[in-house]
């Protein structure tokens, strides 16, 4: 479950500006949302807020009935180790890790114990395919290859909600079609939220719902 | 959840992360090692030679609890029944020591003269136990300590002929004994006397105090019967105090070792920056994961223990190994090396702490990085690093007083505090002086040169790194230089002032002597002008402290320091005092000061201060002519003589030698040679302190290269863009060579500024505190031109080859990563 309510936030400074304005949504567990929107209008700021990585002006954001704005900087860390899980544009795959070590990184931040992280490491590889290249390191991996580990590692957890900012940005149009293929799947087979932020109709079409993000809020895509 | 305690996390957060970039982390791991292994080298060797010298000066002393000790030629053997006497005294023996040199054999002699056959019976030490069978008291026997026999390869039934003093006096081996380290020999007392030519005389009474009596009572007691030119000390005090006269010289070269594990801390401090930096998006990829900002800092700071805790290791083995070579080498140190377990976990947690405190500030930056921001904008630092000058001048203020602290157990603690306050100062300073500085480069319309300047310029915070770590090693280079220049010119300018004659006659032992008819010889020979007799024997000037050096020699020589301009009494002798005599006593010009000299009282008033490079344990001058009206001593310790033009100083040479005995047993050297062996001496020293300062320019020009290599892994993106726009590999390589000499550059400028700086704290603070020695200010002008020729110009190279992988087809590739 996830409830956004009333979010607002505004840069200071020389470019000050508000950039989100009464922004709601609620979601529930299984839920995939693609937000839309025009550059500058605020969608990586709204997920930075989601994931706690930034605090609004005003209003909440709870997840799982943990209000995550009232957390402090710690507890939020924590909180967003355990339960969300995320796919950048860039992969930022960490390049001393090989893809077993990748994927497993968020169960050994979860203390989650060797045999059961092996087991889930080796459930996913053999999920997006990757299964045979397991002991290779991220500069072996193709973009599209890169980006089903990222996947993997965000669905490792089985977190309650995985963000993803624009997944396919660095891909070519067969790699973005498996990799929302297999975020939209996994994110179903794992009953998580999925947030998905992005410029593309093909990708945000994959999704359930499509929201569009403007000045004055969510608003349903026409 | 604690990253140690967690071997998978640790594993991803540290141990991977530092493997992946191993030849930097073994860097690091070096140049800790290397701090670690010279402090560790020089310690155990100054301390094995310290032990050894304790050792064997306390074996001298035999097993008694106090000894009663002569200075000079000792005091009047009529105290002796006087001591045995006093209620309370116990074991009491006398003792004659005197130092000869072995004719032929080209070694010196320590001999010792006991009542054998009560030390027999005694059986107090072995050396006595083993002559029980022997006839102890023939006068022409001798026996000698195992170190002595080796080192003049003698055996029982050898002949010994022994210069001592004027005399040659003939001895034939005993037996040879079991003895400490030291070369001595014993001979029986009376005998001693009178073979040695000591009649009447001793050099120390040897005792112990029953314990049923009041020690104190007992010693009260004696301290009344002592004449002035004798002490009642007991035998460690004697070896500490022999102990404590080598302390500044290892206390100094120790601090000088620890400048080298200081270099390295900015080498760590440099490599975390940039790891951090280069690292940044990989941080907040973390962070975003779950990695708490704590566990990030712990991360770095891990990560800074273990190449501390490696380079500790590194350098304990290579510390010790250098330390086994080392007193190997020293041929006269035949000290054995021990090693305890607290100096090792004592430089391990040095090496440790160092690498740690490196880390500290990576560490912060890394738990503070903007984890969006760095998400959105990967290695682009947008925070400009401004310095801190309030912070920088805080400690610059706190540097000043300091100054002007005394020292603390005669160690210059406070000096070298205000050297460690000018620096981190001067650290905090860099980034302004940077920013600032790449503002006044001239510009130019080179596409190269443009370019490495507009990217220094982008990235002045990452390059003030490069440059502290230059300002530190190279400011030390410069302060020791100049140090170094001054001391060693003003040691040239005393020598030359002190020994003005055409040729020296020095005896070689330290105890023997010419005498008048020996110097009327040379005064009469063709060719000799004219001749000055100098003698050097030991007062007791305080009874709690070592005796001093008495010099008594023309004083127009001395290169004198502070004089009295007022007239005294004629009644007073004026003698003129070394600095060390000064501190450790509290004198000033002025001052009224009484001793003995040849039994008789002396009232002297301190004439001058004169600048001395030689007693370190105080020596106090008297005019010649005045010690003959004061004393009936007629021994000569030493000539200075001058020659007619027309003589050469060869047959000059050769004649005074004929005039005295005809061999060797004199040294008569010219006065160039004198000076030049006195440098050879401080070359050697500020040999070992120069190495270790080239150690730490070299670990901050690995800093350079450190940057200059990471510059190129974070640029990658970058190069690569240049090499699309049509840069060929010679312009990338170009660009980096301009940075690096910049860089170097700027180092240079900061550190001859600072070095300037420290430079004079050490010539007008530190060494007179250490060391007692005064000294111009003579500037190393070649050597600091050198230094700032070729740090740039070595900064360049080392950037060049540092950063060749930019120039590699790989950063072509680097550009499709930004797509």
């Amino acid at each position: 479950m996830l409830s956004i309510r009333n979010l607002a936030k505004a840069y200071e400074g020389i470019a000050a500006r508000r950039v989100l304005n009464n922004v709601s949504l609620e979601a529930k567990s299984g839920d995939c949302f693609a937000i839309m929107g025009d550059s500058g209008v605020g969608k990586s700021t709204l997920l930075n807020i989601v994931a706690g990585l930034d605090v609004p002006d005003d209003g909440s954001v709870a997840i799982e009935d943990v209000v995550i704005t009232q957390l402090d900087e710690t507890a939020r860390t924590l909180f967003r180790r355990a339960r969300m899980g995320f796919v950048f544009q860039a992969f930022h795959l960490l390049p001393h890790l090989n893809l077993v070590d990748n994927i497993g990184l968020p169960l050994v931040l979860n203390d989650v114990s060797p045999s059961n992280t092996q087991q889930r490491v080796a459930e996913l590889l053999s999920a997006i395919g990757l299964e045979s290249r397991a002991d290779s390191y991220p500069r072996d991996l193709s973009g599209g290859e890169m980006q089903r580990v990222a996947v993997a590692r965000a669905l490792v957890h089985k977190p309650a909600l995985i963000l993803a900012d624009e997944p396919t940005g660095n891909l070519d149009a067969d790699s973005a079609t498996h990799i929302l293929k297999l975020l939209r799947d996994q994110s179903k087979q794992c009953n998580s939220i999925l947030l998905l932020v992005t410029h593309s109709h093909t990708a945000a079409n994959t999704m359930d719902r499509v929201l569009r993000l403007t000045a004055h809020g969510l608003t349903p895509a026409a | 959840m604690n990253l140690v305690r967690n071997p998978r996390l640790f594993k991803a957060l540290v141990w991977l992360p530092m493997r992946a970039h191993a030849g930097r982390t073994l860097l690091a791991m070096i140049a800790i090692a290397l701090g670690v292994s010279l402090g560790l080298a020089i310690f155990l060797m100054t301390r094995a030679a310290t032990a050894e010298s304790a050792r064997a000066s306390r074996s001298l002393f035999g097993e008694a609890q106090y000894i009663i000790q002569g200075a000079g030629d000792g005091f009047d053997e009529s105290l002796y029944p006087k001591i045995v006497r006093t209620a309370g005294v116990i074991s009491a023996m006398p003792v004659i020591e005197v130092r000869g040199r072995v004719i032929g054999r080209d070694a010196s002699l320590t001999i010792i003269g006991r009542d054998l056959l009560r030390g027999a019976a005694q059986g107090s030490d072995s050396s006595r136990r083993d002559r029980s069978s022997l006839n102890a008291l023939d006068p022409n026997l001798i026996f000698l300590s195992s170190a002595a026999a080796n080192s003049f390869s003698a055996k029982v039934g050898d002949e010994l002929a022994i210069q001592v003093g004027v005399a040659r006096v003939a001895y034939k081996v005993a037996a040879i004994v079991p003895f400490s380290n030291q070369s001595a020999a014993f001979v029986d007392i009376a005998s001693a006397q009178w073979r040695l030519g000591r009649l009447g005389k001793l050099s120390r009474i040897e005792f112990d105090i029953d314990a049923s009596t009041n020690t104190e009572e007992v010693i009260a007691a004696l301290q009344k019967l002592l004449p002035n030119d004798a002490k009642l000390t007991t035998p460690k005090n004697e070896s500490n105090q022999a102990a404590q006269l080598t302390r500044p010289i290892a206390i100094n070269l120790l601090g000088v070792a620890l400048v080298a594990l200081f270099t390295g801390m900015f080498l760590v401090y440099s490599t975390q920056s940039l790891a951090i930096r280069r690292r940044r998006r990989e941080f907040a990829v973390l962070h975003a994961l779950g990695v708490t900002r704590k566990q990030q800092m712990n991360s770095v700071l891990v990560t800074g223990l273990a190449v501390g805790f490696g380079g500790a290791i590194l350098g304990l083995a290579v510390g010790v190994a250098l330390a086994k070579i080392g007193l190997q080498t020293v041929s006269s140190m035949r000290a054995p090396l021990v090693i305890g377990g607290w100096e090792l976990i004592l430089f391990a947690s040095l090496g440790i702490a160092t690498s740690v405190i490196g880390s500290i500030a990576p560490a912060l930056n890394a738990a503070g990085i903007p984890t969006a921001q760095a998400l959105k904008s990967g290695d682009i630092d947008e925070r400009s690093n401004r310095g801190h000058v309030v912070v920088a001048a805080g400690f610059w203020m706190i540097a000043i007083p300091l100054l002007a602290a005394p020292p603390v157990f005669e160690l210059p603690l406070f000096g070298y505090l205000a050297v460690a306050f000018l620096l981190f100062g001067s650290v905090l300073l860099i980034p302004l002086f940077t920013r600032h500085a790449l503002d006044f480069l001239p510009k130019r319309r080179i596409v190269t040169y443009q370019t490495a300047l507009a990217q220094l310029r982008g990235v002045a915070h990452t390059a003030t790194n490069s440059v502290a770590t230059m300002l530190v090693s190279v400011s030390l280079m410069v302060a020791m230089s100049i140090m170094g220049a001054s001391l060693r010119g003003s040691m040239s300018e005393w020598a030359e002032k002190m020994f003005p004659a055409d040729l020296l006659v020095q005896m070689n032992a330290s105890l023997s002597h010419l005498d008048d008819n020996a110097v009327l010889a040379i005064e009469s020979a063709p060719g000799v002008a004219r001749v000055e007799r100098m003698r050097v024997t030991s007062i007791l000037l305080d009874k709690t402290k070592p005796s001093i050096t008495l010099l008594a020699r023309n004083v127009d020589s001395l290169l004198i320091e502070d004089e009295l301009k007022r007239s005294f009494s004629a009644s007073l002798t004026p003698v003129w005092i070394n600095r060390v005599l000064a501190d450790r006593d509290n004198l000033s010009i002025g001052d009224e000061v009484r001793f003995s000299l040849d039994g008789q009282p002396v009232v002297a008033v301190v004439q001058g201060i004169w600048r001395d490079y030689f007693n370190a344990n105080g020596a106090l001058v008297i005019e010649y002519a005045r010690y003959r009206e004061l004393t009936n001593d007629k021994r000569i310790s030493g000539l200075s003589i001058w020659l007619d033009s027309q003589v050469s100083t060869a047959a000059a040479t050769e004649l005074v030698r004929k005039s005295i005995h005809g061999d060797a047993e004199v040294n008569v050297t010219l006065p160039g040679e004198n000076r030049a062996r006195l440098l050879r001496g401080f070359d050697a020293l500020f040999g070992i302190i120069y190495l270790l300062l080239v150690v730490a320019v070299a670990i901050g020009l690995l800093g350079i290269g450190v940057n200059a290599s990471a510059q190129v892994l974070a640029r990658r993106a970058e190069f690569g863009v240049l090499r699309h726009l049509g840069f060929t590999r010679k312009q990338i390589g170009a660009v980096l060579s301009i940075e690096g000499f910049f860089l170097g550059l700027l180092g240079s400028i900061a550190g001859l500024l600072l070095g300037s700086v420290i430079g004079a704290i050490m010539i007008y603070v530190v060494t007179p505190q250490s060391f007692h020695w005064s000294m111009d200010l003579h500037v190393p002008v070649t050597v600091l031109i050198g230094l700032a020729f070729f740090i740039p110009l070595a900064s360049a190279l080392v950037a060049f080859v540092s950063g060749r992988g930019a120039m590699n087809d790989d950063v072509v590739r680097a550009v499709k990563e930004d797509w």
